[in-house]
């Protein structure tokens, strides 16, 4: 699942992804995201923290109490220590910042996969 | 004294500002101090010395009056003695002739060997006495005793003889009469047995007199003589003209007491004539004394007191000039010390502000630039994904390589943005003990490598009385990290790398970061913590480095330093509290 409102973004991220074999459904808006999740069958969720209608935290605490084995990235252009700290607390897996290294974010999710 | 002593002193009574070329900023008290510290001496000297001069004028006013009083007096004092003996002289001599002519029968006085006999006596009692002469009632001279021949003259005539008749004693002024030599006559009166009058005449020298008055002078100065009521002078003068003459002084007005008047005397010199009637027993008193005393003594004497007070006018004018001259120096010199550090505080606090501003623009740009340059870079990785997994498309060398230009690009944007960001949001300090010589070997030690590879040899010395510091570890690897980091760049050649900490004061630690690489140019080290502002080539460095130094910094409540020479070498300076930072509560950090 990858959350961002910046569509032309998400949408080559989503490419990228399936690409490299990872399927991916783009949501634009908090809402919506959460809205797919409640369908299930998600490993991973890329989280941006400025979202139009809810802040990625909240995002990410309610995405979490619906799927707490979920795994939350947050991916954001507005990255700094003390919303890294929050995050972490409130169950992230991990803080990126744009612009994205596909390869990190390939990383993690080989990780994620090896563990699940 | 030498020229180079000279010097000294004339810089020592120079004010600071005096030197100083440079302009006057806005945080000066004064535009120019120049003509404030001029009128401040001006003023002060003024409201001294004026008060001073007055004081000295009036005192030398009061002392002319004291003393010209003091002379006036002393003047009246001999004029009232000298009056008294001439008054006890001539009373002494009348009283004489009364005892004279009362103790002697007309009989015996008119037998001239008598009359020698009782001339004798008189002479030999008294003295000053010439000749004696007994003259009936018909004003023939019937006996006379003395140095001419007399007897038988005709005084029936004379005014002195009725005069006597009248009041029956009788003192005359000075005359020649038929001797031709100035003198004085005396005469009583008394009756024959047969109840007619007669009168008993006798001649006074005026030499003792004038011997008398003469013992009243003092000094060569001074001058004393008698006149009569016509203004005729009666005995020598020194200046007032000859016996008999005219005397150069009006007849003053009658007073019974010693009197006296400033007037110029012949010779022009100013003096203070004193004056007294001598009351003698006969009327009528015919003589004024006078006992003239130049000023010249006093002013002399006021010259000598003028001098004095001048003197002291002057020695403590200069003394005030002096002291108010270097209090000036010593206030203007800490105002314009002060005013230099103010302004240098001011002009910091300037730069600080401008360099917060700076990065709070800056990194509110970052925020914006970094979701489209996220955009760009998934796009582009897309097209290269495209082109070298999918398979689909044939493989154009020249298109990856521009791609793969591209993606650097963003990622070079990322690391500017990022470091944007973090110079403006800088959390919370995390503050722990900190030992310098484990941050600082845990540094070096990060970059050993790339220093041996470059021909670098690195240098610590961590003093041993630094003590442990309360402050953020992390920033503090951070600050000593991008210093260093900095320091092996400039030394492209090799060189020594050095750092020191040594305590600097009870309460601070000093930290310095030495290298011997290139040195920064005096004109760039001004701006070289200022955010983009690089010395390296372009696409080097992003020119946050520094910015990011001070900021972290100023943030564990530090100062950091740059000195630097071309081709030598640069030496940061950075200076930590040793306590807990001001402004961060140490369980704001610890409570997390």
């Amino acid at each position: 699942m990858l959350v961002d409102d910046e569509r032309r973004f998400a949408d080559s991220l989503a490419r990228r992804l399936s690409i490299r074999g990872y399927a991916s459904r783009v949501a634009y808006d908090g809402e919506s995201a959460l809205r797919a999740l409640d369908e299930g069958g998600y490993l991973a969720m890329v989280l941006d923290l400025r979202l139009p209608d809810l802040h990625g935290t909240e995002v990410l605490a309610r995405a979490l109490r619906m799927t707490p084995s979920l795994a939350v990235i947050i991916l954001t252009a507005h990255g700094n220590q003390e919303d890294e700290r929050l995050c972490m607390a409130r169950g992230a897996v991990a803080f990126l910042n744009k612009p994205l290294q596909l390869d990190r974010l390939l990383e993690l999710l080989t990780g994620l996969e090896a563990s699940a | 004294m030498t020229n180079a002593a000279l010097k000294r002193i004339g810089f020592a009574l120079t004010p600071r500002f005096w030197r100083s070329t440079e302009d006057p900023d806005k945080y000066a008290t004064f535009g120019d101090y120049r003509p404030v510290f001029l009128l401040t001496i001006f003023l002060l000297t003024a409201a001294s010395l004026i008060p001073l001069s007055v004081i000295t004028v009036l005192d030398i006013r009061l002392t002319r009056r004291d003393v010209e009083l003091e002379h006036r007096l002393t003047t009246e004092r001999t004029a009232s003695n000298a009056k008294r003996s001439v008054e006890y002289y001539l009373d002494e001599r009348l009283d004489a002739l009364d005892f004279t002519i009362r103790e002697e029968s007309y009989e015996n006085l008119r037998n001239p060997d008598k009359l020698a006999v009782v001339l004798r006596n008189l002479k030999l009692g008294f003295g000053g006495i010439s000749d004696l002469g007994v003259i009936d009632h018909s004003g023939r001279q019937v006996a006379y005793e003395g140095p001419y021949q007399l007897t038988g003259r005709d005084y029936s005539g004379q005014k002195w003889f009725l005069q006597t008749l009248m009041d029956g004693a009788y003192v005359s002024d000075v005359f020649l009469g038929y001797r031709d030599e100035p003198h004085i006559i005396v005469a009583v009166t008394s009756r024959t047995s047969e109840g007619d009058l007669f009168v008993l005449r006798a001649t006074l020298d005026t030499e003792r007199l004038t011997q008398r008055l003469r013992s009243f002078i003092g000094d060569g100065q001074e001058d004393i003589f008698l006149i009569n009521r016509s203004g005729i002078v009666q005995t020598p003068s020194a200046r007032h003209g000859g016996v008999l003459e005219k005397a150069a002084v009006e007849v003053p007005e009658y007073s019974e007491r010693t009197r006296s008047f400033d007037a110029v005397d012949p010779t022009g010199e100013a003096a203070v004539f004193g004056y007294a009637y001598i009351p003698v027993k006969a009327k009528p008193n015919p003589f004024v004394l006078f006992f003239v005393k130049p000023k010249t003594l006093v002013e002399k004497e006021l010259a000598r007191v003028r001098l004095n007070r001048m003197l002291f006018l002057a020695g403590s004018g200069l003394t005030i000039v002096f002291t108010v001259v270097l209090i000036s120096i010593f206030t203007f010199n800490h105002l314009y010390d002060a005013d230099r550090s103010k302004a240098e505080t001011m002009l910091r606090m300037e730069k600080a502000g401008r360099l917060a501003s700076l990065g709070t623009l800056s990194a509110g740009i970052a925020h914006e630039i970094n979701n489209p340059l996220a955009a760009i870079g998934q796009e582009a990785g897309y097209i290269k994904d495209l082109l070298s997994i999918d398979g689909s498309r044939p493989t154009d060398e020249e298109l990856l390589e521009q791609i793969d230009s591209i993606l650097e690009s963003v990622f070079r944007c990322g690391r500017i943005t990022r470091q944007l960001l973090r110079f403006a949001h800088q959390g919370n300090v995390d503050v722990q003990t900190v030992a310098i010589a484990d941050a600082v070997s845990e540094v070096l030690a990060f970059f050993g490598k790339e220093a041996e590879y470059r021909n670098i040899e690195i240098q610590s010395s961590v003093s041993d009385e630094v003590p442990e510091i309360m402050t953020d570890r992390g920033r503090l690897q951070q600050i000593l990290l991008n210093l260093v980091k900095n320091a092996v760049q400039a030394m492209v050649d090799g060189g020594t790398l050095l750092i020191t900490a040594r305590r600097h004061r009870r309460e601070i630690v000093r930290i310095e970061v030495s290298d011997t690489g290139c040195g920064i140019p005096e004109e760039k080290l001004a701006r070289i913590f200022e955010p983009f502002f690089t010395t390296k080539n372009q696409g080097e460095g992003t020119g946050l480095g520094l910015s990011l130094t001070y900021a972290m910094v100023r943030k564990l409540g530090g100062n950091i330093h740059v000195q630097s020479e071309v081709g030598k070498g640069s030496r940061f300076t950075v200076t930590l509290p040793i306590g807990v930072p001001r402004g961060v509560h140490e369980n704001e950090s610890s409570a997390r």
